[in-house]
C-alpha cells in the first residue's frame, strides 16, 4: 500500500495521460488493421519510447499491447479476417452475426468483454502477482506439455461439419510448425535445402494468408454481381443486463481462463482464447448455437484474449520471464529505462510496478471509451464498396507478413498459404485447426521433448510422477469422451 | 527490380565519381541489418549504438530488424548485400562464428570484411541462489556422485550458454543432460522451477534472476564480480563471451572500413552510449578492424572445436 501513493502521483502527470491515451488509440487502429497485430503495433512504437521517461514509455506500450488485442476483435468480426492468431475465435460467431446485420451488437459484445476480461487480469495481477508467479514455477516441461495437450483438444470442437477434415486440418498445422530449425538439437528440418525456410513458417504470415488472403480469393471467386445483402448498422450498442444476466457465467469463466493461461509463459493470448471457445462450446447452455452467431463466442474469446495481458505480465514482471514476443519487448524497454523485472522488482521499483498497474485499469477504461468511439468509423467498412475493401485488405496483409521479421520470403509464404485456404475452404475444410496446429505445435514439440529429456525417453513418467500433469491429462480425456458420456446419460 | 538495378548503377556511378574525386561516403543512409525481432538484447545495442555511430560519421544510419533462424537470414542479407559500405550487419558471436559451423548457409566466416567489435560481454557459470554448492568444487563432487541426474539449460543448441556447459562438463568429466530452452529467460525459469541445476550466461543474468556464479568463463577476475574465481585459476582454461561486432560485404573498398571504423571508436567511446551501456549492464569493448579480424577468426577456430567435440558439427 505504500507505494498507491507516489504511484498515483506518478500516473497523473499529463504526459502518462497523454501516453496512456494515445498508445491506446494507436494499438487499437492498429490492432483494427487487418495483417497487423500487437507485436506490430509495439515495435512500431518501440522507436519512439527510448526518447520518453521511465513512467510515460511504459505506460504507452502498456496501451498499446492492450488496444491492439482488442482491436484485433474488429477486423476479425466485421471482415471476418483476424489480423492475428489470438482474434481467430472470434470470427465464430463476430462475422456471423454481421451476415445477420447486427454489426453493431457483435461490435458492443466484443468491446465489452474486452473491457472486463482486461479489468479481471489487472485485478489478478494486482492481488496475486507472487503467489500465481509460484504456480507458474511448477509448470516445468511436462505439465506444459499436459497443457498443450488439453488445449490442442480444442481442435475436436470447432471442426463443426466434418470432424475428419478438422483434425486433418490440425495435422497439416501441426506438421507446417516444424519445418525449420529442431528446438533441441539445431537441426534443420523440411527446408528442401532452400534457405529461407530455415526460419521456419512465421505465424503471423500464415494466419494473414490463411485467413484474410483466402477470405479475399473467396470474395473475388463468389459472381462479381452478388452485393453482400445485410444491411450494417454503423456504431456500437452495448449490451443490455437482460442479455448479460445469462452469461455472466461463460464471462467469468472465460476471463479465469485467460488470466491463468496468460501467468503461463509460452502459451499466450491465442491459445487462451482457443481453449475458452472450446469450454464455452462444451459447457454453455447455449453451446448449440455456438457458430451461428451466439454472442457467447464472442465472450469467450474476447474477454480470455483480452485477460492474458494482465496475466502474462505476471511472470515478465515478477520473474522476469516474457511469456511471449510481446512482453519479450515490453520488457526490454524497461530494461533500457533502468528498470529491471524480476525478483527485486517490487524492492527496488515498487512505485513504478503500482503505476503500471494503475495504468493498466485506466488503460481499460479508455479502451472502453474510445471504443465506442471509434465503432461508428469502423462500421463504415462495410460500406466500403468491395473491390476497393479487397484490394485494401491484401496490402495490409503482405505489410503486416512483412513486417514481423523483415522476411521478404513470409510474403511468399502469405501468398501461399492464401492459396492453400482457398482450396481448404473450398472442399470444406475449416481452416482454423491449422492455425491452432501452428501456434500450439512448436511448444507441443519442444515440452514434450524436454519432458523427453529429463524421463530419459520413459513416456510412462509423464503419468506417474507428476500430479499436476496428471490431473490435466485426466480433464483432457474426460472434454474428449464428454459428449458420449452426456449422449448416455438418459435425460 | 528494375528500381534496384538503376538505383545500384546510380550508386555505383556516384562511389566512382566518389573515388576519383573528393571521398564522400557516405552520401546517402547506411543501414543496420539486426538479425534478430526489435525489442531483443542485440536490437537494443544496435539502436543506442546506432545513434552515436551515426554522429561520427556524419551520415543517417538505419537499423532494420531481419530475425528468423538463429539470426542467420540477417546475417545473409548483410553478407549478399552490395559492399559499397551502405549495408552492414550487427551481429552477435552465434550467426557470425557458431551457426557457419552446424548448419550448411549462404555465406561464411569468409564473407565478411570486419569493421569493428563494439560489445563483450564474459560469461559465468551458475547455479540457483539456493543451492547447496558454494564452489565449483562441491559442484562437480555432487554431479561425479551422481552420474545422468544433474541437468543443464541453455538458450538454445548451439548457443553459448550451451557451448560454454559443454565444453565445461567436457573438462570437468561430468555426465549431465543438457535440456536447451527457448531463450535466457526461459531458462532461468526452468531454473527457479528446479529443472534445470546449471547454466552459464552473462553477469546481467545475476541481477536480475535468483541465481549465483560459482566461476568465471575468463582470464583475469571481473572487477564486478572479484570473488569468484576464474576458470583457469580452478585449472581449466575455458574462456566464453558474448560478443557484438559490425561486419560489411566482402569486397567494401578499405577506405570505407576505415572510415566506418573511426566511427566505430568514436561511437563506443561516446558519453551517450556509455549511459546506455550503464543502465543496461552491457560491457563496452571497441577493437579495430584488424584486432577484430583476428579475435573473430579466434572465436571461429575455438567455436568449432567445442562444436566438434559435442557432436554438433555438421
Amino acid at each position: 500500500m505504500e507505494y498507491v501513493l507516489p504511484a498515483l502521483d506518478l500516473v497523473a502527470s499529463p504526459t502518462v495521460v497523454i501516453a496512456m491515451f494515445v498508445g491506446t488509440l494507436v494499438g487499437i487502429v492498429i490492432g483494427a488493421l487487418p495483417g497487423l497485430g500487437s507485436v506490430v503495433a509495439l515495435t512500431v512504437c518501440l522507436p519512439f519510447t527510448f526518447s520518453m521517461e521511465q513512467v510515460p514509455a511504459i505506460t504507452l506500450l502498456l496501451g498499446v499491447y492492450c488496444g491492439s488485442v482488442y482491436g484485433g476483435s474488429v477486423s476479425a468480426i466485421l471482415i471476418n479476417t483476424p489480423g492475428t492468431p489470438q482474434s481467430a475465435a472470434t470470427c465464430f460467431d463476430g462475422f456471423p452475426l454481421v451476415q445477420q446485420g447486427k454489426a453493431d451488437k457483435a461490435l458492443g459484445w466484443a468491446t465489452m468483454s474486452s473491457v472486463i476480461g482486461g479489468l479481471f487480469s489487472c485485478m489478478v495481477l494486482i492481488l496475486a502477482a507472487p503467489q500465481l508467479a509460484a504456480i507458474a514455477l511448477k509448470f516445468g516441461p511436462i505439465e506444459t506439455f499436459a497443457l498443450i495437450t488439453m488445449a490442442l483438444t480444442c481442435i475436436a470442437s470447432i471442426s463443426r461439419g466434418s470432424m475428419l477434415k478438422g483434425l486433418l486440418a490440425g495435422v497439416l498445422g501441426l506438421a507446417c510448425a516444424t519445418v525449420g530449425a529442431d528446438p533441441i538439437t539445431g537441426d534443420l528440418r523440411f527446408n528442401f535445402g532452400y534457405f529461407p525456410l530455415s526460419a521456419g513458417l512465421d505465424l503471423i504470415a500464415v494466419v494473414v494468408g490463411i485467413f484474410a488472403l483466402s477470405e479475399v480469393f473467396i470474395r473475388v471467386g463468389e459472381t462479381a454481381t452478388e452485393v453482400p445483402n445485410w444491411i450494417a448498422k454503423s456504431g456500437i450498442k452495448l449490451p443490455s443486463w437482460a442479455d448479460w444476466k445469462p452469461r455472466l457465467a461463460v464471462l467469468a469463466k472465460s476471463s479465469v481462463i485467460g488470466s491463468f493461461v496468460g501467468v503461463l509463459p509460452g502459451t499466450g493470448a491465442a491459445t487462451a482464447a482457443f481453449i475458452s471457445y472450446a469450454e464455452a462450446k462444451r459447457s454453455s447452455p447455449r453451446r448449440d448455437r455456438l457458430g451461428t452467431g451466439e454472442p457467447d463466442g464472442i465472450i469467450a474469446s474476447e474477454a480470455a484474449n483480452n485477460a492474458v495481458t494482465g496475466g502474462a505480465l505476471v511472470p515478465t514482471l515478477a520473474l522476469g520471464i516474457p511469456g511471449d514476443a510481446i512482453t519479450a519487448v515490453m520488457m526490454t524497454t524497461m530494461i533500457i529505462h533502468g528498470i529491471t523485472p524480476g525478483v527485486r522488482l517490487m524492492a527496488e521499483n515498487g512505485d513504478v510496478v503500482y503505476a503500471c498497474f494503475i495504468a493498466l485499469i485506466v488503460i481499460n477504461i479508455i479502451m472502453l471509451g474510445q471504443g465506442i468511439v471509434l465503432a461508428r468509423g469502423f462500421t463504415r467498412i462495410l460500406k466500403t464498396p468491395e473491390p476497393l475493401l479487397l484490394a485494401m485488405v491484401v496490402i495490409l496483409c503482405l505489410l503486416g507478413s512483412y513486417g514481423v521479421r523483415g522476411n521478404p520470403f513470409d510474403l511468399l509464404v502469405t501468398l501461399g498459404f492464401g492459396a492453400m485456404g482457398y482450396f481448404l475452404r473450398l472442399f470444406g475444410f475449416p481452416v482454423a485447426p491449422v492455425v491452432i496446429g501452428l501456434v500450439l505445435g512448436p511448444q507441443f514439440e519442444i515440452s514434450l521433448r524436454q519432458g523427453l529429456i529429463l524421463t530419459d525417453n520413459s513416456f510412462l513418467e509423464f503419468f506417474t510422477g507428476h500430479p499436476i500433469a496428471l490431473g490435466l491429462f485426466i480433464t483432457t480425456a474426460a472434454i474428449l469422451t464428454w459428449p458420449l458420456i452426456r449422449k448416455a446419460i438418459p435425460k | 527490380m528494375l528500381k534496384k538495378a538503376l538505383i545500384g548503377a546510380a550508386a555505383t556511378t556516384a562511389m566512382m565519381v566518389a573515388a576519383s574525386t573528393s571521398f564522400a561516403f557516405p552520401d546517402r543512409p547506411v543501414t543496420f541489418v539486426v538479425p534478430f525481432s526489435a525489442g531483443g538484447g542485440t536490437d537494443g545495442v544496435a539502436r543506442a549504438f546506432q545513434q552515436e555511430f551515426a554522429k561520427a560519421l556524419g551520415g543517417t544510419v538505419i537499423v532494420k530488424n531481419t530475425a528468423g533462424a538463429s539470426g542467420t537470414v540477417g546475417a545473409a542479407e548483410a553478407a549478399n548485400a552490395k559492399a559499397d559500405g551502405y549495408t552492414l550487419g550487427f551481429l552477435p558471436i552465434g550467426p557470425a562464428t557458431i551457426q557457419p559451423h552446424i548448419r550448411k548457409l549462404p555465406y561464411s566466416l569468409a564473407s565478411w570484411e570486419f569493421v569493428c567489435n563494439v560489445t563483450a560481454s564474459p560469461v559465468t557459470f551458475m547455479v540457483k541462489k539456493d543451492a547447496p554448492w558454494n564452489s565449483l568444487a562441491d559442484f562437480v563432487a555432487e554431479v561425479k556422485g551422481k552420474p545422468g541426474k544433474y541437468v543443464y539449460g541453455s538458450s538454445g543448441p548451439g548457443t553459448i550458454p550451451h557451448l560454454a556447459m559443454a565444453a565445461t562438463a567436457g573438462a570437468l568429466g561430468l555426465k549431465m543432460k543438457h535440456m536447451p530452452d527457448k531463450g535466457t529467460a526461459n531458462a532461468m525459469k526452468s531454473m527457479a522451477g528446479g529443472v534445470i541445476q546449471a547454466f552459464a550466461d552473462t553477469p546481467v543474468v545475476l541481477s536480475r534472476y535468483d541465481v549465483k556464479a560459482l566461476a568465471t568463463f575468463t582470464a583475469e577476475p571481473i572487477p564486478a564480480l572479484s570473488d569468484i574465481p576464474t576458470m583457469k585459476s580452478l585449472g581449466n582454461d575455458l574462456q566464453f563471451s558474448v560478443w557484438r561486432g559490425i561486419f560489411a560485404p566482402k569486397g567494401t573498398p578499405a577506405d570505407v572500413i576505415a572510415k566506418l571504423d573511426t566511427a566505430c571508436a568514436a561511437g563506443a567511446a561516446s558519453d551517450g552510449f556509455k549511459a546506455f551501456a550503464k543502465k543496461t549492464n552491457t560491457d563496452i569493448l571497441y577493437m579495430d578492424s584488424a584486432k577484430f579480424e583476428a579475435f573473430a577468426q579466434s572465436e571461429y577456430k575455438k567455436n568449432g572445436t567445442i562444436l566438434e567435440k559435442a557432436g554438433l558439427k555438421k
